[in-house]
């Protein structure tokens, strides 16, 4: 079949069921995106183009922290699962998210530093600005740091890196490796 | 036509020439909707190049613009799929009108090349959005018809033109998206135009649809 375009009739809603791509209207599926139409086992449209990705509750994302203070830090969210995003989104990852156990004696600073790519899970949608995430996983922390030498800091423990290079131990929520 | 967009179109009708690029779905910004609800939003940004005109226009949207801006929004949201757009996300429609001939028949391509766009940019929609416009001159025995359809500049700001209307249509569903009426205008001339346009947003839809089937799916529309 030919590229469908949005409003294109593709069959009967008895006939067949809508999947992606695709709207029930008026006892009719419709498509709902640009594509090729699929007719089995659903009628769908697949796209040429991929979607972009957007953080949703659940998810695995991936990035970079620009900015702490001692309530949260914030991360600058770039790859959701493995897929990259067109453009960043922001979250927080709170005090109290960061880690599962001893909630109160968790220290913003000796956990992330600003630069660090860190892998977190989405909790919330959180506010009007940031989504709420947590580091409250041994998978999820910091997967890559430098240190103040400059040089790429290796997890000694769940909580401390040491820099190869000056041999200094710094802090870090660090992510068990996989 | 707009690389760093997600989805773009440009289109031209006559003399006008217009440019959509569709961003999006991405983070709503803290100014858009209200912080309590989490639907996402489809923003519209309407703007003639400063260079459209034959007097130059500024940089800063006028009241026109902002006006035009509306229009678009009304004339596309009838067609998103909300539902389908994840929570708390924003959409941006940006349409530059690199060169106009007349305010009502660049918000009408607007309205089209918009649609195109966020049909490019794999929003899901309903149906493709097509505009269309029409000026209302008086009749005399040697015009039979008093309705021009998407008029030029000299036709729409002409001193005996009595009104306009600018009508955003869904030709797919048989439905209209958005309807604007301006002027005094009796009822017959309306309602003749509303068929003129309607006919017209068809065959336009026509046209449409044979450019995106013959660009490739999901490639860049042009």
């Amino acid at each position: 079949m030919a590229t469908a375009i949005p409003g294109q009739a593709l069959g009967n809603a008895a006939d067949f069921a809508a999947g992606s791509g695709t709207y029930t209207r008026h006892g009719h599926v419709y498509a709902s995106v640009i594509g090729l139409p699929k007719t089995k086992p659903k009628v769908e449209v697949v796209r040429g183009k991929d979607a972009t990705a957007v953080p949703s509750i659940g998810a695995i994302v991936t990035g970079t922290i620009v900015r702490i203070n001692p309530r949260w830090a914030t991360l600058k969210v770039m790859v959701v699962e493995s897929v990259p995003t067109s453009e960043d989104f922001q979250g927080i990852i709170r005090l109290q998210d960061v880690r599962a156990t001893e909630k109160e004696k968790v220290r913003i600073d000796r956990s992330f530093r600003p630069g660090d790519i860190v892998r977190a899970r989405v909790l919330s949608l959180g506010d009007a600005r940031n989504y709420y995430l947590s580091t409250a996983e041994n998978e999820l922390g910091v997967v890559f740091a430098t240190s103040l030498g400059g040089a790429t800091m290796i997890p000694v423990s769940w909580e401390q890196m040491i820099c190869p290079k000056t041999r200094v131990v710094e802090y870090r929520k660090c992510a068990k490796p996989e | 036509m707009v690389p760093a967009a997600n989805g773009s179109a440009f289109m031209e009708a006559g003399k006008i020439k217009v440019m959509a690029a569709v961003y999006g779905p991405r983070q709503r910004p803290a100014s858009a909707g209200s912080t309590s609800s989490s639907s996402p939003v489809l923003l519209c940004d309407f703007k003639f190049a400063p260079f459209a005109s034959p007097s130059r226009r500024g940089y800063l949207k006028d009241s026109s613009e902002r006006a035009a801006s509306l229009s678009l929004l009304r004339a596309l949201e009838p067609a998103v799929r909300y539902e389908a757009l994840p929570e708390r996300s924003a959409v941006d429609v940006f349409v530059t009108v690199l060169e106009e001939d007349g305010v009502q028949a660049s918000v009408a391509s607007a309205i089209t090349c918009a649609s195109v766009a966020l049909a490019d940019a794999g929003i899901e929609l309903y149906d493709l959005v097509i505009g269309c416009s029409a000026a209302f001159l008086p009749s005399s025995p040697d015009t039979p018809t008093n309705v021009l359809l998407d008029p030029t500049v000299v036709e729409s700001t002409h001193p005996s033109c009595t009104g306009s209307l600018i009508m955003a249509a869904m030709p797919s569903l048989a439905e209209v998206a958005h309807f604007e009426l301006d002027g005094s205008v009796s009822g017959e001339e309306v309602g003749e135009s509303i068929d003129l346009a309607l006919d017209a947003c068809a065959s336009l839809h026509g046209a449409v649809k044979a450019v995106i089937a013959g660009s490739g799916s999901g490639d860049t529309v042009s």
